[in-house]
């Protein structure tokens, strides 16, 4: 099981490069079941991450680029009067896939964001009166710039908290970019990957990471640090039960690609910024981006030991 | 420069906190210190709403000049607490428009305690009390908005903070009330003396006592031990007068100068005279602020032990310091008493001395019924019986009198007060050649059943007489009871029912509306609560402090009060702080997280300190880089205690643990690298 994992992260890294913790993070984050949001400046490689993830994974992949006039339709599908059966058939949208890459979520209008969020969160799509499940498993992969750009969206906390988490991906060092500058063009590597893993071993994946020990101690540690968000002066609210689990979901499965079955403090530490950053809000500014400090002032204040 | 902006929730409760606090001295302000106040204040809101800007130096410089101009045209003199408050009142509101710095607003904020404790140079009273643990809530509730931050858009959560922080500070503030050790003032504060309360003075003129009688304040509270004395009892003796211009009676004052005793000195011979007899009471008198110095009692008390208490050789007893807050006193009382037995001729001369040419037509009337009485009892008989024979009124409507008062009341108007009572039988007396005085005080008071004693208030007030008859000494004759022996038996509400005048100046005096009982029933109720506080909390000496303390706990000094009171102190601060510890560390530590923490402090020892919420494994790794003479132990105790915390949780790992850190320890000891 180790060494699938691990092939699976050397895979990914030869097409994104330089980026085995980010690669890490995103892995974690599907093989916990949640959805991934990328956000970063563009032409950091989120698209390719996704891509891969998708071919790697062995996962039927549909990409779906949000605009201002994208609509609810464009993403779920729609019927259509067909003239030789003189019937309505319904053609299904790029949503009915399993993994999806919801390019530039933010650049969408909120009816449009909320029709995918909402399949995110229930995994199924009511359409025309009619209620569709989604294909299992059901990833979503979401891509958005950073909310300062013009023309953009901003998702609403509710609306964040359905994303397991927000990871960053950062300019490459420079030894990776001028292997990238050298290399060949990336999409035609994509074509080249195998996938590595099948329907079946990832569902075991999945069991496995959630049977990770996790102890008293460790428990007592999540615990103050959502207590920390909850009682401190600079987060404008604390962290949500879901918020909680999510935490230690991860952790788990940190832990697990790591190759352990119990969680170490550093497991809960590597994913925290990933989980917690896009769940808080400074006091100071509300409508601001302070999680990234906050996240790290957390880290730094609550003890493993208290 | 930009500007320190206090927050918005501050502000509001600065400003609201500084109107709470001076109030109360409003009343005492001159007019244009209230203006220049309320101008400050709104200026600073302007500032706030940035319509206006701070002011120029110029026009600070003409506000500070205006109001501190109003102080010496507001009040006759510079001395005394009311300017030095005014002072401090309009620089509390200059400061206002200074507020650059957050240390200009703690200036304000600490200056607004300032101002809040002043009120109680004036009134000490509970509704006074309530008033200002309000508006030091409101101060402290600026202090707090002052530490949040300016979106912070919750007034009333900062409100409740500081009740909460207030409210916990409660247990210490009564610790220190009860036992921090008491020191009687190092200097006395100058009240001007008509703020303070009046009462009977140290002379008396027709009309004196009955514009005293118009007012219902408090004179004292006296609480008996068991037996209590019947109404007519009630002489409450003050001061004697002696000296008379024709007109006004004083106190003699060669007589008060020599004739002082203390109970630690020798008993001169004017002491010595006093016979104790008859019916003893002991009672405690609880004396509102006069400003004066003399103390009110039955006759004749024991002289107290007491060092802050004299006698004077009047036979009335004085407090040695002028009274300026509530003072508390016991005293037994022998009302059977003989006081002064003999006379010598000296001082029949000082008791019989009128001036020669006032009252002339009363004069001869004495000499004139003097001479038809055949000795000097019956001629006192007779006067009295003037007075109750004849048309005499008693009234609190007397008419003004001219020079010869006496002449006028005795002969032409006959209708008068105690005093005029007092005034003209004593005159008859001394005109006569019989040695008599005028004996101002009170008499009667109300009995309240809820708190078992008796409020003397100023309509008490009372002037009657002693004369000095052979073998008897002094004996107090009242003749007001021989015109309205109700005012003795019943109090003056009942004495003057027929004309209609208790109180007349004050409508809205409660004392006028005895017929609603329940209103009469919430004003005992409510007396007797201002009882118990002036008696507790505002008589609280070093004296009351010392014999509360000494009775509960033997033998108390200074020091021993002063330890103490350290002790219960920290001892509350103790019991919080462990409650806080207790509910911090809610989840006690495991033993290999103890372990785990002691190979921390040897690595610290050794100049490594773990990172707050750093990890096992991230400090192993960061420590093994500098020092690898030691990775192989602080490896194995990193797996140790990962083990038995994070994988099994069983007490095996705990003994392994146990033991990498004892080699740690070990090695770390015996290389000093």
């Amino acid at each position: 099981m180790q060494d699938v994992i691990q092939k699976t992260i050397t895979q990914i890294g030869t097409v994104v490069l330089g980026k085995e913790h980010q690669i890490k993070l995103a892995l974690t984050c599907l093989i916990s079941g949640g959805h991934l949001l990328i956000e970063d400046l563009p032409g950091m490689g989120k698209t390719t991450l996704s891509q891969t993830l998708a071919k790697v994974l062995g996962l039927s992949f549909n990409r779906i680029q949000f605009t201002s006039d994208l609509l609810p339709a464009d993403i779920l599908g729609i019927s259509v009067f067909e003239k030789e059966t003189s019937r309505f058939t319904f053609h299904p949208g790029p949503i009915f896939n399993q993994l999806i890459l919801a390019d530039e979520i933010n650049r969408a209008t909120p009816k449009s964001q909320s029709a995918l969020l909402e399949a995110m969160e229930e995994r199924q799509v009511t359409i025309e009166g009619e209620t569709r499940k989604l294909p299992s498993p059901f990833f979503v992969i979401a891509t958005q710039n950073p909310n300062s750009q013009a023309g953009t969206f901003p998702l609403p906390e509710s609306q964040l908290d359905r994303f397991l988490m927000r990871i960053q991906l950062g300019y490459p060092d420079p030894a990776s970019e001028r292997i990238l500058m050298k290399g060949v063009d990336r999409r035609i590597l994509l074509k080249k990957l195998d996938s590595i893993v099948d329907l079946s071993t990832l569902n075991e994946l999945q069991s496995e990471g959630r049977r990770v020990k996790v102890s008293d101690s460790l428990l007592d540690y999540v615990q103050r640090l959502v207590a920390y968000t909850r009682g401190a002066p600079e987060f404008a609210y604390g962290l949500s039960p879901r918020g909680a689990l999510a935490l230690l979901s991860c952790a788990k499965t940190w832990a697990f690609i790591d190759g352990r079955t119990h969680v170490v403090p550093e497991d809960v530490q590597a994913i925290l910024p990933g989980v917690v950053e896009h769940r808080l809000r400074e006091t100071a500014d509300i409508q601001g981006h302070g999680g990234s400090a906050l996240a790290q002032r957390l880290l730094s204040q609550v003890d493993i030991i208290g | 420069m930009t500007s320190y902006q206090i927050p918005r929730n501050s502000l509001a409760w600065m400003l609201l906190a500084q109107v709470a606090v001076s109030a109360p001295h409003i009343v005492r302000l001159p007019i244009w210190i209230t203006l220049v106040c309320v101008a400050c204040g709104l200026w600073r809101i302007m500032v706030y709403q940035g319509r206006w800007n701070y002011p120029s130096r110029w026009v600070k410089v003409a506000l500070a000049i205006f109001g501190f101009a109003g102080i010496p045209l507001g009040y006759d003199k510079l001395t005394g607490v009311e300017p030095a408050i005014a002072l401090l009142i309009v620089a509390f509101f200059l400061k206002l428009l200074e507020m650059h710095h957050k240390q200009d607003a703690y200036v304000v904020i600490l200056l607004g305690y300032f101002v809040a404790i002043t009120e109680f140079l004036f009134f000490q009273s509970i509704p006074y009390t309530i008033y200002m643990f309000f508006s030091v809530l409101l101060i402290t509730t600026a202090l707090i908005g002052l530490h949040q931050t300016k979106t912070h858009i919750q007034p009333m959560r900062t409100f409740r903070t500081a009740a909460i922080l207030l409210g916990q500070a409660l247990p210490l503030m009564i610790v220190l009330f009860v036992l921090f050790p008491r020191i009687s003032p190092l200097w006395t504060v100058p009240l001007q003396s008509s703020m303070g309360r009046t009462g009977v003075t140290d002379s008396m003129s027709p009309g004196d006592i009955a514009s005293l009688a118009q007012s219902d304040e408090l004179a004292f509270r006296v609480t008996f031990d068991g037996q209590v004395p019947r109404n007519r009892q009630l002489y409450w003796r003050g001061l004697v007068l002696s000296e008379f211009d024709g007109k006004t009676w004083t106190t003699s004052n060669g007589l008060v100068q020599r004739g002082v005793w203390r109970s630690n000195q020798d008993q001169p011979p004017w002491v010595d005279a006093i016979e104790m007899r008859g019916e003893e009471f002991s009672y405690n008198i609880v004396l509102e602020a006069t400003q004066q110095n003399w103390l009110f009692a039955l006759t004749m008390p024991e002289v107290p032990q007491n060092n802050k208490l004299v006698v004077l050789a009047h036979y009335n007893i004085a407090s040695r310091i002028p009274i300026r807050n509530t003072l508390r006193y016991q005293l037994t009382s022998h009302l059977g008493s003989v006081l002064s037995r003999e006379l010598n001729d000296y001082w029949k001369g000082q008791y019989t001395k009128i001036p020669l040419y006032s009252n002339p037509r009363t004069q001869v009337l004495a000499k004139k019924m003097l001479t038809e009485a055949s000795s000097s009892r019956e001629y006192i008989d007779d006067v009295l019986r003037m007075y109750n024979q004849q048309e005499f009124i008693y009234t609190l409507k007397p008419p003004l009198l001219g020079r010869n008062s006496i002449d006028e009341f005795i002969i032409d108007s006959k209708k008068g007060f105690c005093e005029h009572y007092a005034s003209s039988f004593v005159f008859m007396m001394r005109a006569a050649g019989i040695p008599a005085r005028v004996v101002v005080g009170y008499q009667g008071g109300e009995y309240n059943p809820r708190g078992n004693y008796f409020s003397v208030r100023q309509f008490d007030a009372h002037a009657w007489t002693e004369v000095w008859l052979k073998d008897q000494g002094w004996v107090r004759f009242d003749p007001t009871s021989a015109v309205a022996p109700e005012r003795i038996e019943r109090g003056l509400e009942a004495a003057v029912e027929d004309e209609n005048t208790f109180l007349f100046d004050s409508p809205l005096s409660i004392f006028r509306y005895r017929q609603l009982l329940w209103l009469t029933d919430l004003r005992l109720q409510l007396d007797a609560i201002g009882h118990y506080w002036d008696a507790w909390v505002v008589g609280y000496t070093p004296e009351t402090q010392m014999s509360l303390l000494s009775k509960y706990l033997g033998d108390m000094d200074k020091q021993k009060i002063y330890f103490l009171m350290l002790g219960v102190f920290f001892a509350i601060l103790g019991t919080i702080g462990v409650f806080i510890l207790s509910k911090r560390s809610s989840a006690v530590l495991r033993p290999a997280e103890i372990e785990y923490l002691k190979f921390c402090r040897i690595l610290e020892k050794k100049g490594y300190r773990r990172h707050h919420g750093e990890g096992p494994n991230d400090f192993a790794a960061r420590v093994s880089l500098s020092l690898p003479s030691l990775r192989d132990e602080i490896n194995s105790v990193t797996k140790a205690y990962i083990e038995a915390v994070y994988v099994n949780e069983v007490e095996a790992d705990l003994l392994s643990l146990k033991k990498a850190v004892r080699v740690v320890r070990f090695k770390s000891l015996a290389s000093v690298d």
